[in-house]
């Protein structure tokens, strides 16, 4: 392992190995910022770039591209209330609010230190892990990616910001969208209407563009101004404080790398149920729950650890047995295959270097995005400044190029825009939208994997409680769902009691 | 006489010309190809490496675009009902884009119209358990006494299941909904279900670390992976080595001859490409290049075959 | 609250609600297996919608609604992610908002990205922002720019061309 590694290095440095991390690395920064344009993305259209070259320099290439759009993506999610990726998705609600305080700088800041250490601790996480992949992955079966989803969707339970009612409305409509199109299971296409393009389903990244970005773009149209509340706020903001926050809540972001690294893990779960658990968590044992939602620092750091930290995890299955953790990895794969090597095990065994490097590069890439960043972070944060009439055709440009550019396909642009509406109407009339993300994310996961369950287990519901990792993770459910009551209770007799002395 | 032979002389002198204008007249552009499925798999994977192929010999891009949904039929959809000029080819599924045609689903295409251009490989299956099974052969599990469980991956996955089980009468269930052949290898792996029939490929491919164990293989070649299994014919199913998965690549109806020899010629040359020989022996995988009148001739026994076992793939 | 008004504060409410029916009701045409999820669903959300609109009202039933399931009226909106929740602006400038954005859609569909976004941004800038033109084209002009370059001239991938150009959708 150790010698591969030195190989890496040694092509790093030799022959413009770095070269190809720069510039993955700042590709992948690109990608990240712009909406739509994501990991799959950048390395669908860099595939045929690399045919060219060595299988190495493709991967510093590609780890570049991975390393860096994850914090790309909580660029525009902390400075323009859109994440750039559907992961960044988590980092909007308190990164948004921080920039309309005027706190911009500290926002990018504590992402970009929260973003590189927790790419480092992601890959650190896989070099420990690697010896045992295999068995982590056999102990996830559907039951367990089942309960796995459930829990993801707790996360639903702290994203309605006081709404309960609208939130859970919200939800259901969001697993609604979510059955829409052709059903792994039965092999029958659902709720279509006679509409081809809904045989795939609502795609993700246009409805994502819609429901912040577009919507995004109405609000400030309506707004006017700039989008700092507080300007002369902006410019005392320091970097730096955020960088420190980061130490400060270093509980938080370990928590959120572990959670990243092993969430990640877990194939077709992936890393936005990820980012969303790790808020959720650092919400649910924090001192002061309220004060999330409005522009905690913590959490922004608590969704970007865990961002980075699951393209280690994501790894897992693929060097395990060939099959992606992703659709990053799964486009990841493709270009593998083009390059003359078979993913899965054989990969360890054979071609050890071609890992290391990609490993190493993800990990340099995740620290390089954010330098790169925070050289320029007070100038990104004066973006906050700029009159939003500005803003809005810039955005709005972009955004529908990226939505294009997904599947090169003009309905996706036409989603984007009718979610746009969706997102809208949703603020107007005080629904709130992470929870319909959230769920649109799992909705499929939780229903296929449920019923493999019951084929599995021919229509046992005890399957569930069973198993040993299924229960544990069942019992976390619970957990999770019990703990604000707990703490409700709590406060109350802590008031009661105050009120007697 | 001579004013005559002049007059021929022009004539074929126009013609040729003409025949260069028409071949100048493809690839007018970056040429498409449409793959109904997504990044990563068996049929994204053939097609990239064709499209790589044939940007060797051409001016311009192949660009690959997955178009993916209903199982596959989305895409065949998009790609039949594309302008026939020449600039956009798809590979197809088959036998997927043949089942639903024969359950009786409405399809917005016409498997006989399309315009085959040849295929990449015919991927024929294999049964394979846990590498500690107690099962060795068809017969153990047919003397369990209970139903056998299998993994399945897409339509074409199930179908051939189904099939295995009606023809060797075996109690089968079946357990869906995995994304990708691999996963439903590794749900045998984890103990999902028993068994599963994925395409001998995709089983070698997983395989590095012998997780599995083959116990029949559905085909009557040679398969150097798996010397010691035991073939369908030699176990007294030779029907089953009909079976199978082309990669097959074709062309919307309607593409004027011209441009249409110009593409074939295109396809053909990529076919030959280093670069696609030195793929499947590095990765192992299966390359066996096919040409238009061969694909459609396998076409039509597969049809046939699906169409006589209508009942069983319909699940019924 | 007059009726009328209380009326006009449901019309959300309703129109999901006939969603959802919608929804459920198309389901049934599935198999239980396949339908079952989707179904359950639908009900809930139907459900839960009820509990919203009975939740509205002014007697006991609906404060004690509101006061556990932190129903519509819970809560002031806070300031944050959905800030401008509950913000009203005038019919019509929403109406203008969406019309910029659609003009645009149509004007992306029919000519392609390349023309569109220059036209779309000159437009808005000199038109609805009332910016010097000089602004509005270095805008439009940078920002066309630098995607063609990333795009075309960096990935060799090409945006769509529009419809009049002959690609298709």
């Amino acid at each position: 392992m150790l010698e591969a590694v030195a190989t890496s290095v040694g092509a790093l440095t030799a022959s413009g190995g770095a070269i190809y991390l720069f510039v993955g690395t700042l590709v992948g920064l690109v990608f990240g910022i712009i909406p739509g344009l994501g990991g799959p993305t950048a390395l669908a259209l860099l595939i045929p770039l690399t045919f060219g070259i060595d299988t190495t320099a493709a991967m510093f290439l590609a780890g570049g591209i991975m390393g860096a759009i994850p914090f790309g993506g909580s660029v525009t999610a902390i400075l323009l209330n859109t994440p750039g990726t559907a992961p960044n998705a988590a980092t909007v609600y308190d990164g948004y609010p921080m920039t309309k305080k005027g706190q911009a700088g500290a926002a990018l800041g504590a992402a970009a230190a929260a973003s590189s250490l927790g790419g480092l601790f992601g890959i650190l996480i896989l070099f420990m892990v690697l010896p045992v992949a295999r068995e982590i992955i056999l102990m996830f079966s559907p039951p367990e990616f089942f309960m796995l989803a459930v829990l993801g969707l707790c996360a639903i339970a702290v994203s309605t910001d006081g709404k309960m009612l609208k939130g859970l409305i919200a939800a259901c409509f969001g697993l609604m969208i979510a059955f829409v199109g052709y059903d792994n299971v039965s092999g029958a296409v659902r709720f279509d209407y006679g509409i081809d393009y809904l045989w795939d389903g609502i795609s993700l990244i246009p409805a994502l563009i819609g429901l912040f970005a577009i919507a995004q773009i109405v609000s400030l149209y309506l707004a006017g101004g700039s989008i700092a509340d507080n300007p002369s706020a902006v410019r005392v903001s320091r970097v730096s404080d955020g960088i420190f926050a980061v130490f400060r809540y270093w509980k938080t972001l370990l928590r959120g790398s572990v959670i990243g690294a092993v969430i990640g893990a877990v194939p077709g779960v992936g890393g936005t149920v990820a980012a969303f658990l790790s808020y959720s968590v650092t919400v649910q044992t924090s001192r002061d729950p309220d004060s999330f939602g409005k522009g905690n620092i913590e959490g922004v750091i608590a969704p970007e650890a865990s961002n980075n930290a699951r393209e280690g995890g994501s790894l897992i299955p693929t060097l395990a047995f060939g099959i992606p953790g992703s659709a990053e990895m799964a486009v990841f794969l493709g270009l593998l295959v083009l390059h003359g090597l078979q993913p899965g095990p054989s990969l360890l065994i054979n071609h050890l270097d071609v890992i290391t490097s990609l490993m190493l590069s993800i990990a340099i890439a995740s620290v390089l995005a954010s330098i790169v960043c925070l050289a320029v972070a007070r100038q990104l944060a004066l973006i906050t400044l700029v009159d939003v009439n500005y803003l809005v055709p810039v955005i709005l440009s972009v955004s529908l190029v990226g939505a294009y550019a997904l599947e090169s396909s003009m309905h996706d642009v036409i989603v984007a825009v009718i979610f746009g509406a969706i997102g809208y109407l949703m603020i107007r009339f005080d629904y709130p939208r992470l929870p319909l993300v959230i769920a649109m994310f799992l909705g499929e996961v939780a229903e296929v994997n449920f019923r493999q369950s019951m084929m599995i287990a021919r229509g046992d519901w005890t399957v569930f409680l069973t198993r040993p990792l299924s229960l544990v993770l069942f019992l976390l459910v619970i957990l999770s769902l019990s703990v604000p009551f707990i703490r409700y209770l709590l406060r109350r007799r802590r008031a009661s009691r105050e009120a007697l002395t | 006489m001579m004013k005559r032979a002049l007059g021929l002389a022009a004539a074929a002198a126009m013609a040729l010309a003409a025949g260069q204008a028409a071949a100048q007249d493809w690839p007018k552009g970056d040429v498409q190809l449409i793959i109904p499925s997504g990044p990563g798999g068996g049929f994204d994977t053939y097609a990239r490496v064709l499209a790589r192929a044939m940007e060797e010999d051409l001016d311009v891009k192949v660009v690959p675009q997955n178009v993916t949904g209903g199982g596959g039929l989305r895409g065949a959809t998009v790609a039949y009902q594309a302008k026939p000029d020449g600039q956009t080819f798809a590979v197809f599924n088959v036998p997927g884009i043949i089942e639903p045609v024969i359950n009786g689903e409405s399809v917005a295409y016409d498997v006989s119209e399309i315009d085959w251009l040849g295929a990449m490989a015919f991927n024929q299956y294999v049964v394979v358990v846990g590498k500690d099974s107690p099962y060795d052969t068809i017969e153990d599990m047919k003397a369990a006494g209970e139903p056998i469980t299998f993994t399945a991956y897409g339509s074409s996955g199930v179908a051939a299941n189904r099939i295995l089980c009606a023809e060797v009468g075996l109690e089968c269930e079946i357990i869906t909904g995995y994304p990708s052949n691999s996963e439903a290898l590794l749900g045998v792996v984890r103990g999902d279900a028993i068994a599963s029939v994925p395409p001998i490929s995709t089983a070698t491919a997983f395989n590095a670390k012998g997780d599995l164990k083959a116990i029949l293989l559905m085909t009557e070649r040679e398969t150097p992976e798996f010397p010691d299994t035991e073939k369908a014919a030699d176990a007294g199913y030779a029907n089953l080595a009909n079976l199978g998965l082309i990669r097959a690549f074709g062309l919307p109806p309607g593409v004027p001859a011209e441009t249409r020899a110009a593409v074939q010629a295109a396809f053909d040359k990529a076919l030959e490409a280093e670069s696609v020989k030195t793929w499947a022996e590095d990765t192992g995988s299966a390359f066996e290049a096919m040409s238009g009148d061969e694909l459609s001739a396998l076409i039509e026994s597969q049809t046939e075959l699906l169409t006589r076992y209508k009942d069983v793939i319909a699940g019924n | 609250m007059t009726a009328r008004e209380r009326l006009k504060d449901a019309v959300p409410s309703i129109v999901l609600l006939v969603v959802a029916a919608f929804y459920a009701y198309t389901a049934t045409a599935y198999d239980p297996q396949t339908r079952a999820m989707p179904l359950g669903v639908a009900l809930i959300a139907i459900l839960l919608v009820v509990l919203d609109l009975v939740s509205r009202g002014e007697g006991a039933l609906a404060r004690n609604l509101r006061r556990v399931l932190q129903g519509s009226g819970a809560k002031a909106p806070v300031p944050g992610l959905d800030g401008q929740a509950g913000q009203r602006h005038p019919a019509l400038r929403e109406l203008g908002a969406f019309a910029w954005i659609g003009g645009f859609l149509a004007l992306v569909i029919l000519v392609g990205f390349y023309p569109a976004i220059p036209i779309y941004m000159v437009a808005y800038l000199r038109f609805y922002a009332k910016k010097p033109l000089v602004a509005a084209v270095a805008t439009a002009a940078v920002v066309t720019g630098l995607l063609y370059a990333m795009f075309e001239l960096l990935l060799g991938y090409s945006v769509f061309e529009g419809l009049i150009m002959g690609d298709y959708m």
